[in-house]
Formats: C-alpha cells, structure tokens, sequence
C-alpha cells in the first residue's frame, strides 16, 4: 500500500494504538472530529480501536481507517473514508493530523493528497466529501487547493461550546483531481521534495537546539 | 390525527406499507428513499410494515397523507433531529408529482414547520433533493426553503449521475420567527412543553 512518496498510508497495527490513544487524548481530537460531549474518553478509545481493527483488506467495506505514516516521524494520523459507496463510488473522508508539530499546511496538504491518490487511483472514486467545520480553516483552505468545490455550507449547523457554527461540505470529483495532478505534477513533486528536505533540516536544527 | 383544510395527516400504520411501497419506484428515485450512502434501497413489504411500526424521538417514524376522501396520497415525516445544533429533516413525498402544486403540499408543509419551530424549537429544517424532483423543489422554494447548494454526481442511477440539493428554511425567516423570542418564556414552562413533545 506504500504510495510513492516517503509519507504513506497503511493499515494500523496494534503497536500504534497507544500512539493513537494519545492523539485521542487531545481536546483537538473532540473539537475537530468527534464533537459529542457526551460520549466518554472509554467510548471514543473503543470506537476507534473497533474501526481501525476493521478489515480494510474486506472486498467491500463501508468504511477504510488508515494510519498516515513517515519514514521520519513514524505515525503522524489518521485517515478514514467513510460512508464508502461502492454504487455510487463515493466516499467522505475525514483526516487528522495526530502530531501537532507536523500540522503545518505542506505535511497536512501532502497526506490528504496521498489520501486522494488513494481514493481514486486505488478504490477507484467518482467524487469524494468533506465536510468541515468553518472554525478550522487551515483544513478548508488546504482543501481548496487542492481543486475541491465548496458546494454546500450548512449555516449553524454543529454546536461547539455553547455556539452554532457553520458546516462547509466539499467534493472533489476524480476529473477535477486529475486535472489538479496534471497542472501541478511536475511542481508538486518538486514541492514535497522540498518539503521534506526541509522538515528534516528544522528537525536537525532543533536536535542541535536541544543538545 | 391533524385535519387541516386539505390534508388528513395521522401516524403511518403497518397497513400502510402497500401505499408507501409504491414509492420506491426504480425509475423514479427519491433522495429521502436513499440509503445514507445515497444508494437506492428496495425494502420487501415485511419490512416496510416493520419500519413503520417504529419511532424516533417519541414521535412517529411516518405519518400518512390523505386527501379528503380518505385516500393516501403520500408520506411525511420530520426526522434526524439535532436538538444540540436544534436542526431536523423533512420528509415530504407524494405519489402523483401534481400534488407537489397544491394546497396538499401547502398544508403538509405547514404542519412540518409548526413541528418542528413551534413543538421541537428548531431554529431551521432542511429538505434534500435529487436534481430530478423538479417537483419538489419548487413546492419547497414555494414556502420559503432557501438553496445551501448542491453536492454534484452523488447519487449514480438509471445509467446516469445526478446531483443532491440541500435546501433549508430558518425559523426566523417564517412566521415562527416570534417564537424565537419567547423561547425564554417557554422554556419557564420547560417540563409541561418536553412531556407533550414526548406524548406524541
């Protein structure tokens, strides 16, 4: 399942669950994700291990979790496709980047490439969904580069502390991806090179730092 | 049962699922029939009675339209409340598409609005649409519903794509909008208000 770059998708193993435990512990986790304040830590840590334990090898699944993985910094989140439709050849997908010092718009803009790379080149999708909340704009901005449409937005939609906030919706249809692919591929290549080089040089620099 | 000028409306019974089976039309589909993938489902008449002896929410999972004569014309529901994000939606599907033009339509729309602004406390209700229920869409534009825009190729059917529209109506563009603003003094009388919602 290794896609060509040195940031990769690949099923979990039971050695990331304590890794993943950790990321669930955030309070970023619940905000951007799994918002129900009711639900306890125990309910979340059990949704998650049963989804992630999912067969994503089952012909058809209705659902794929993935771990996003690098050479470098080992786990750095978690990608799921759900609601996977295998008539209509759709799927919503939901990412999220468990290492808070690699959330930056490239790392972030990378994985969520190779998630589509993954949707259309290997499960063969028509279009995939996103929906995303207005207050986490670092994701609906990525999104937008990446040629997605913003076709709905759900006024007051999601409650969060006590306030109503906007829920945009997103669709990248495979055409669109593709031509995305086609105008940046050459810059693109280039532009995660670049970006990896550079991630290493900070990491280096913050070694040195600390030592 | 609620006798409005038009329409009879009244909680949808087992018996009822010949009727509502009629809607499941292969060469007509309607997103509210969709699976929540979006995929056409084709239930068996068991389990159409099934599905219509249960509830959400206390309240009825379908209720039956009828015209004056007693004859069913078609289905309406309110469903998938949200009431942290105070949201829901309807559900409104006839067999012949000419009674989405009539007072029928007015009058069912009428009732799922007074639910949901007036029983529920909803700030708003939305209506789903695939690009092909012409019919539908207009009746909702009609009373008000606004367009929050269209999911493109969603649903594959019929040897073709068609897109999904979310339209909504706020409580505060409605004539529910005053509501709104007693909330508070309702809410004094909360305990009454949330056991009739549950009686139903």
């Amino acid at each position: 399942m290794a896609l060509k770059s040195r940031t990769f998708l690949r099923r979990a193993e039971r050695e990331d669950l304590d890794t993943i435990v950790a990321w669930m512990e955030d309070p970023d986790f619940l905000q951007f994700l799994y918002g129900d304040p009711t639900r306890s830590p125990k309910q979340i840590r059990e949704q998650i291990v049963s989804m992630l334990g999912r067969a994503a090898g089952q012909s058809m699944p209705g659902g794929i979790y993935l771990v996003i993985d690098s050479p470098e910094h080992g786990p750095v989140g978690l990608l799921s496709l759900q609601r996977i439709s295998w008539r209509n050849r759709s799927c919503s997908v939901d990412l999220y980047m468990g290492e808070k010092k690699l959330r930056n718009r490239l790392v972030a803009g990378v994985a969520f490439y190779r998630a589509m790379e993954y949707c259309f080149d290997e499960l063969n999708m028509h279009r995939v969904s996103a929906f995303i909340y207005s207050f986490n704009e670092p994701s609906w901005r990525m999104i937008e580069k990446s040629g997605a449409k913003r076709e709905l937005t759900l006024e007051e939609h999601v409650a969060r502390d006590g306030k109503l906030y906007d829920v945009y919706c997103y669709g990248l249809l495979r055409s669109e991806f593709n031509a995305f692919r086609e105008k940046y591929q050459r810059s693109a290549g280039s532009l995660m090179s670049s970006m990896i080089e550079d991630r290493q040089a900070a990491d280096a620099l913050d070694t040195k730092d600390t030592e | 049962m609620i006798v409005s000028e038009y329409a009879v409306i009244r909680t949808a019974e087992p018996d009822d699922a010949g009727a509502l089976k009629r809607l499941y039309d292969p060469c007509a589909p309607r997103c509210c029939l969709l699976d929540p993938r979006g995929e056409p489902i084709f239930p068996t008449f068991d389990e159409l009675r099934e599905v219509m002896s249960k509830s959400e929410m206390g309240q009825p999972f379908l209720l039956a339209v009828e015209d004056k004569t007693g004859m069913i014309r078609g289905f309406c529901s309110l469903r998938a409340i949200n009431m942290e994000a105070c949201y829901g939606e309807i559900v409104l599907m006839f067999n012949d598409d000419a009674d989405y033009a009539t007072a029928l339509a007015s009058d069912v729309l009428d009732f799922l609005a007074r639910r949901a602004f007036e029983q529920f406390r909803l700030n708003k209700i939305m209506s789903r649409i695939l690009d092909s229920e012409c019919a539908l869409r207009e009746a909702v534009l009609r009373y008000g519903f606004i367009s929050d825009g269209v999911q493109r190729e969603t649903v594959y059917a019929l040897g073709r794509w068609y897109g999904m529209e979310t339209l909504t109506l706020r409580r505060s563009d409605t004539r529910y909008a005053q509501a709104e603003v007693s909330v508070g003094r309702l809410r004094r009388n909360a305990p009454a208000f949330e056991a009739a919602s549950h009686s139903l």
